[in-house]
């Protein structure tokens, strides 16, 4: 079960800017050195930040900690938890420090890393949130007597756009461990946000950010959770209401949503939002939780279903059966009429064997 | 008993016939308005305010021996409507009620008016001036503001509808209580009138009875909503604003179709969400809707409709994303 980031309630924040290298190599970040203070509704919208990418529907992953050594994001992010205000500002630079070191390339961004410490879930479980907010230009509007001034602002960060921000969050699940210098990773769940992991094609700028900076890798059960996505929601498409024809559209964009979509990840709320009608996305939504499938995104590995991904298949209640080429079938297969005794469908071609 | 005696009488006891109309309304309408449980139910129900009357000394006088002077043996005895009170209700459905008040109560004795009942007619086909008349008759002898009532005391009790009451103003006194004969055409009309005012009344019982069969369930959302409110959100001053309320209602009515307020109870009941009604709390300064009964509904379908709320909520959005924010949810419009 994935974990939920309801009831965030922050704790302490503080932010450090980080660079990318120069011609000279890595640029050092520039530190706080007090914690930053914020109340009202810019803590609202902090939080409003989080929960928008790690929350129930969003494209966020769950994360296997891979490093988890002295010298791993893991380990100071986790210490931060159960530090003092001052050691919190003094060891969260080093988390900067981590981030430069894996900043390898002039074409990342550089940006503010937002260091935030809390609770979430209805249990109130200790997080430590990691944003990288890359900065963005825009303009600010003010109403001056007679007239609108229009500001230009070089340094705006964390506006609603998702896409200019990263999130790493270490999510407290036990304390087991919590007297022993470096925490076990067992006793924490990992999730990432980053929208390089959802496009197949910067699979590096990615990686620096999971791999290289918070020290996570790919669930190793990825092929697992992709092959539970398909059977789950071809079940769920047979059980509905829908029209036969319905029906068989699903199906056929569950297998164009697994095989041809460009989308590295996999994810409930985003299937539902390219083919469903919006009053089934809530029910499918309900069902795939039921079934404990994550409420965010896991990685696409067909490797399981390959085969089944390559036919589809229709059976008839007389116990006659179809197979077709997946790739293929919408041209191939067409249903013509549908009553509860007939099913008139038109085959493309003739019949050239039988047995 | 000569005419003399007869309006010495009357006048001596009149206070005292005023004394017992003030008791008798006084004691239905409490019993309407304690049967509501609001004012604004009350209101539902007693369309005008209640009247009383007590018949004047001369127009006593002149129904008892002038107008019907060969109908009564002891006329003073016999006219029983010298008091009288008026209740008009909005529909014939109503009138049950207010039939069961008046003859349940254990201060006075009644009976079915016979006068009313005699030029009432017997033929079904007639269509006719109709209400419900009682004589209620003080079982005892009862002190009401200073005047003593002494038992068997007479007052008649009408109860209407708007529809009969307007008939009966209009043709009452012209036809009935007039002595001059009205002519068959004159009665034809005012026939075809009552015709038409006792069609509407049935027609306005059935719609009546259909609306509430349509606004049962919003009312039970209504119900669930507010009970959870007064429970859950106790320290919170709520705003009491039933509109908006309805107009959310309504707007949002086929998500409510596909759940249950059984559904809404549980997840209220939910320990994972235990921290809704804090959440609320600290949010008091924030959005007004934070401070409606409704708000609890808010979360409950944020968690439910996570996809399709947005589209049907016909309110503000920017409140809705601090709530799906509290719940962990994304929200799936552009926010803020």
């Amino acid at each position: 079960m994935t974990f939920t980031f309801d009831n965030l309630n922050f704790h302490r924040i503080i932010l450090h800017n980080v660079y990318k290298p120069n011609d000279e190599g890595r640029v050092d970040p520039f530190p706080s050195r007090v914690l930053t203070q914020l109340a009202g509704t810019g803590l609202d919208k902090l939080q409003q930040r989080i929960s928008s990418v790690l929350g129930n529907g969003s494209h966020s992953l769950q994360m296997d900690i891979a490093q988890d050594g002295a010298a791993s994001c893991f380990h100071c992010a986790t210490r931060l938890l159960t530090d003092d205000d001052a050691s919190f500002i003094k060891n969260s630079v080093e988390i900067a420090e981590l981030h430069t070191t894996a900043h390898t390339s002039k074409s990342w961004p550089g940006g503010t890393l937002v260091i935030i410490d809390g609770t979430a879930g209805a249990v109130n479980k200790r997080c430590l949130f990691i944003i990288k907010a890359e900065q963005q230009a825009g303009f600010v509007g003010k109403e001056e007597s007679d007239k609108i001034v229009m500001d230009y602002l070089d340094n705006l960060i964390l506006t609603p756009q998702a896409k200019l921000y990263k999130v790493g969050a270490f999510v407290e699940i036990s304390r087991e461990s919590v007297s022993n210098e470096i925490r076990n990773a067992d006793d924490f769940e990992a999730y990432v946000f980053d929208s390089n992991i959802q496009a197949k094609d910067d699979r590096k700028a990615a990686r620096y950010f999971y791999s290289g900076f918070l020290g996570l890798r790919i669930p190793e059960n990825s092929e697992q959770r992709t092959r539970d996505f398909f059977e789950y929601t071809k079940n769920f498409i047979n059980d509905s209401d829908l029209s036969t024809e319905s029906k068989v559209d699903l199906q056929q964009a569950l297998h164009t949503y697994l095989k041809t979509d460009q989308s590295n990840t996999v994810q409930t709320s985003s299937f539902a939002d390219q083919f469903m009608e919006e009053e089934l996305r809530d029910d499918y939504a309900a069902y795939m939780e039921s079934k404990n499938f994550p409420t965010n995104a896991i990685v696409k590995d067909n490797s399981l279903i390959k085969r089944k991904l390559q036919h589809r298949k229709m059976n008839f209640s007389s116990s006659v059966k179809l197979t077709a080429p997946a790739d293929t079938f919408e041209e191939m297969v067409q249903v013509i009429d549908v009553t509860d005794e007939h099913t008139t469908l038109r085959i493309q071609g003739k019949l050239t064997e039988q047995e | 008993m000569k005419r003399d005696e007869f309006i010495q009488l009357y006048e001596a006891e009149l206070p005292m016939y005023k004394a017992w109309a003030d008791f008798v309304l006084i004691k239905i309408d409490s019993s309407i308005l304690s049967h509501a449980g609001t004012k604004s139910a009350y209101l539902e129900w007693v369309k005008i305010p209640p009247s009383q009357r007590v018949k004047q000394v001369d127009s006593l006088v002149t129904k008892a021996f002038i107008r019907k002077r060969n109908k009564y043996k002891d006329p003073y005895k016999e006219i029983t409507d010298k008091a009288g009170i008026r209740f008009v209700v909005l529909l014939t459905s109503q009138l049950e009620l207010l039939c069961n008040i008046v003859e349940e109560a254990t201060s006075w004795a009644y009976s079915k008016d016979k006068e009313f009942d005699e030029w009432k007619g017997d033929d079904p086909r007639l269509f006719d001036y109709q209400s419900v008349h009682y004589i209620v008759y003080a079982a005892r002898d009862i002190e009401h503001k200073g005047v003593q009532i002494k038992e068997g005391t007479p007052c008649e009790v009408q109860l209407r509808t708007l529809l009969q009451h307007a008939y009966a103003e209009l043709t009452h006194d012209t036809i009935y209580k007039g002595n001059i004969a009205a002519s068959p055409e004159v009665h034809r009309t005012f026939a075809k009138s009552m015709a038409l005012m006792e069609t509407t009344d049935d027609l306005l019982c059935n719609a009546k009875i259909l609306l509430e069969n349509a606004t049962a369930d919003i009312n039970a959302w209504k119900n669930a909503i507010n009970t959870e409110a007064k429970k859950r959100l106790g320290d919170i001053q709520l705003i009491d604003d039933s509109k908006s309320a309805d107009h959310l209602l309504n707007s949002i009515s086929d998500l409510l179709q596909k759940t249950s307020t059984d559904e809404f109870l549980a997840f209220l009941e939910d320990p994972n969400y235990s921290y809704v009604s804090e959440k609320i709390k600290e949010r008091q300064a924030g959005s007004v809707e934070f401070r409606h009964p409704f708000v609890l509904l808010m979360y409950f379908l944020a968690k439910r409709f996570r996809a399709s709320l947005y589209r049907k909520w016909p309110l503000d959005l920017e409140p809705l994303e601090g709530v799906y924010s509290d719940l962990g949810l994304q929200p799936p419009w552009a926010t803020t």
